[in-house]
């Protein structure tokens, strides 16, 4: 029985350190991409749209934004342009919204270019900001163009990988070394503590990040009518920063000050005769 | 206790307490927007956070009733693992950390965030399967957590709850030693 328990606990053992070094390959070819702009499928496809994860550029929840609405008007917008070297593409689902109580605002394709084409009705209103029209949330993709861009879009999917790999890495070590029958070893608070910290600093990051990245969310339409004015105004948070890691990174670091008293009581212990 | 300690420590019940009273109001207006839901259907499409569950409502309210328990469940849940946390934050004391109580409280934790994990990873699936239905689910998925996280957090911390116990065995050594 003894046996069997060690093999399954060797088992998952194995499987942190494979995912530790999963993660960091995975990292590693998030770096190439933010170097050389290098994709594993864009030799084979020739462009971004046959490509990885990457292929479609870094997801951002959009959560807040308003449209602005004009009489006797309809437009029409075939083009997007990004911000600071970015392209967009919305997800369909998402932005088929009704928009007040007689417009709608629809996208004529799933991760693509824009063909947004919109239409008010209210030819006796005069123009004003429908405060009804607000867009509650949906998931803009950035693509990035600029070398730039490219570093700071990916910089937190770069940040997360390794930051996976470090946590499964630290972990894997944790539990071989009582497997070995180290429970209390000092390494073994340093590994918890580190843990700790590393959750805690990268949710840190990821929140003064945001105020980056709504930089890189604001949309900019262009229209083929003569007499376009900007509708539309929206503002992006990406999705991935998450109060749970904060609180989980502080218990961490209270369960290793916990583990470093008991390798002072194991310590006084052995040296009890 | 160091300085750092003490840092840590206050920062840890400080978020806690605002989280869990954050947790505490959505889990106390989804109940609420449930129970009045029961009385007056017509509220549903405006319910807590403009969550709209009346195109569900209307066409199954039997899958209507199973979102929003799990919704709720998952609220619930919640709010009372913060409050599992703040416990364990009022009563460890780390000049003498190995108690039976502290080692409860981490199990305790660990129990709660699996069963978070579990519940919500059936509330994805049978959001998605509703989805499969046409139904519109798109404000559903703000309220569900990433299970898988969850899960792997419960076995981590279940790991240092079982080491703890250990630690509780050390420190009763200690105790009995002259």
């Amino acid at each position: 029985m003894k046996i069997i328990n060690w093999i399954t606990d060797s088992f998952l053992i194995l499987g942190l350190k494979i995912c530790s070094i999963g993660s960091y390959i995975l990292a590693m070819l998030v770096l190439l991409f933010m170097l050389f702009k290098w994709n594993p499928y864009y030799a084979k496809k020739g462009g971004f749209e046959g490509g990885w994860d990457l292929k479609s550029g870094v997801g951002v929840k959009i959560v807040k934004g308003y449209i602005e609405r004009f009489p006797d008007t309809t437009f029409d917008f075939r083009t997007a342009k990004g911000k600071s070297g970015t392209t967009h593409s919305l997800d369909k689902d998402f932005f088929d919204k009704k928009i007040g109580d007689d417009t709608i605002i629809q996208l004529d394709s799933t991760w693509a270019n824009y063909m947004i084409s919109y239409t008010n009705n209210e030819k006796t209103k005069p123009s004003f900001i429908a405060n009804n029209a607000s867009i509650p949330s949906f998931y803009v993709r950035l693509k990035p163009t600029t070398i730039a861009s490219r570093y700071l879009l990916y910089l937190p999917t770069l940040l997360e990988l390794l930051l996976y790999g470090f946590a499964f890495g630290q972990f894997y070590k944790f539990l071989r070394a009582i497997q070995l029958g180290k429970s209390f070893d000092y390494t073994n608070y340093k590994r918890l503590s580190n843990i700790g910290f590393s959750l805690i600093g990268y949710q840190l990051f990821l929140y003064a990040y945001q105020l980056t990245q709504n930089y890189y969310v604001d949309l900019i339409f262009q229209s083929t009518l003569s007499n376009f004015r900007n509708i539309i105004n929206l503002n992006g948070v990406p999705e991935k920063y998450n109060f749970y890691y904060l609180i989980a990174g502080l218990i961490f670091i209270i369960l290793a000050k916990a583990f470093k008293k008991g390798y002072q009581i194991q310590q006084e212990q052995d040296l009890t005769i | 206790m160091s300085t750092t300690n003490n840092f840590v420590f206050k920062a840890l019940h400080i978020v806690a307490w605002i989280i869990f009273v954050g947790l505490c109001i959505e889990a106390g207006a989804l109940i609420v927007n449930f129970v009045f839901s029961l009385f007056k259907p017509e509220v549903i499409h405006n319910l807590y956070q403009k969550l709209d569950l009346s195109g569900i409502y209307n066409r199954n309210q039997f899958a209507y009733f199973s979102v929003y328990s799990l919704i709720i469940a998952i609220a619930v849940l919640k709010a009372y693992l913060f409050y599992i946390i703040i416990k364990l934050v009022s009563k460890i004391n780390l000049e003498k950390p190995f108690t039976n109580i502290v080692a409860k409280q981490i199990l305790q934790i660990s129990y709660h965030t699996f069963s978070i994990g579990i519940v919500s990873y059936i509330a994805k699936e049978a959001t998605k399967n509703l989805e499969h239905h046409g139904f519109v689910v798109d404000k559903i998925n703000n309220f569900l957590v990433d299970s898988e996280a969850f899960i792997l957090m419960a076995g981590i911390i279940y790991v240092i709850a079982i080491i703890f116990s250990k630690g509780i065995e050390l420190q009763e050594e200690k105790d009995l030693t002259i």
